[in-house]
């Protein structure tokens, strides 16, 4: 089965905070879906990793959470979004 | 690309693949042996339109409520835009409130497609070269058996090997977790 425009097996894997953002949103899969005008069963595979957006899809994503399309995917795993706000334990306990 | 139904896992699925497939081999036997042996009118074997077409409805999606949406539904508009070659097969219609094809569902119809086509034809070549390398060189009784359960093999498969092969490998929906990441209001 394709996993989209590129593999996500490999060095096509594609990561994302789409399920992050979402329930930042309380959104549900349905409701994200129906804006995207996609399937509701694609969300899901997004969010997993299974499927890689095309572009057109990614950026939709992206307008559609207002945000840089690097904030929501990224060829590399992301950073928890905390520490990425508050940096770690260790570097606050050194200020 | 598969329908809503929970009920419908993936091991379920398999099962009904080799079920069919099965039932479509012993039935195409059964009639080869009953028109070549026996001398069994065509037409006493009329009963097996009906259940050659029933494979092809279980395999190939129903209108409403099939194990796979059809190929034919209408397209998302964020997948209409998309600049790929989209094989866009059959002809069915279906009302406008169904659900729509997205750029997933594309992909994986045209992946399937794709790859029906090229087992079909590996399986045409290796079933004609057969039939003629045995035609030629031996003459054998069985060869009109062999022909006759191929050809019917054949046809079922034409008609639902993209549909057969995205119910094997399609992995089920995960359901959506009804407790939301903690700390976000419900």
């Amino acid at each position: 089965m394709p996993n989209g425009p590129s593999s996500s097996n490999g060095p096509g894997k594609l990561y994302n905070r789409i399920a992050v953002l979402r329930a930042e949103r309380s959104l549900s899969r349905q409701d994200l879906a129906d804006a995207l005008d996609v399937n509701y069963q694609t969300i899901g595979f997004l969010e997993r990793g299974d499927y890689n957006p095309s572009l057109a899809l990614a950026f939709q994503i992206a307008a559609y959470f207002n945000l840089p399309i690097e904030a929501v995917f990224s060829p590399e795993p992301f950073r928890p979004l905390s520490e990425q706000v508050y940096g770690n334990g260790r570097n606050r306990a050194d200020k | 690309m598969l329908s809503d139904n929970p009920k419908l896992t993936r091991r379920k699925r398999r099962r009904m693949i080799l079920a069919c497939y099965s039932a479509a081999f012993l039935l195409a036997t059964v009639a080869v042996y009953l028109l070549h042996f026996r001398h069994v009118s065509v037409f006493r074997l009329g009963g097996y339109f009906p259940l050659l077409l029933s494979f092809i409805i279980v395999l190939g999606g129903l209108r409403l409520g099939g194990p796979v949406r059809p190929f034919s539904r209408r397209i998302g508009a964020a997948a209409a835009n998309q600049p790929l070659i989209q094989l866009r097969l059959g002809s069915r219609k279906h009302p406008p409130d169904e659900t729509f094809l997205d750029e997933r569902d594309i992909a994986i119809g045209d992946h399937v497609h794709c790859l029906a086509m090229s087992i079909l034809r590996c399986a045409t070549f290796l079933f004609v070269l057969a039939l003629w390398a045995s035609a030629v060189f031996h003459h054998p009784a069985w060869l009109p058996v062999v022909a006759g359960i191929g050809s019917f093999l054949l046809f079922v498969a034409a008609m639902s090997l993209p549909q057969g092969i995205i119910l094997r490998a399609e992995p089920d929906p995960v359901p959506e977790p009804s407790a939301q990441i903690a700390g976000v209001p419900q």
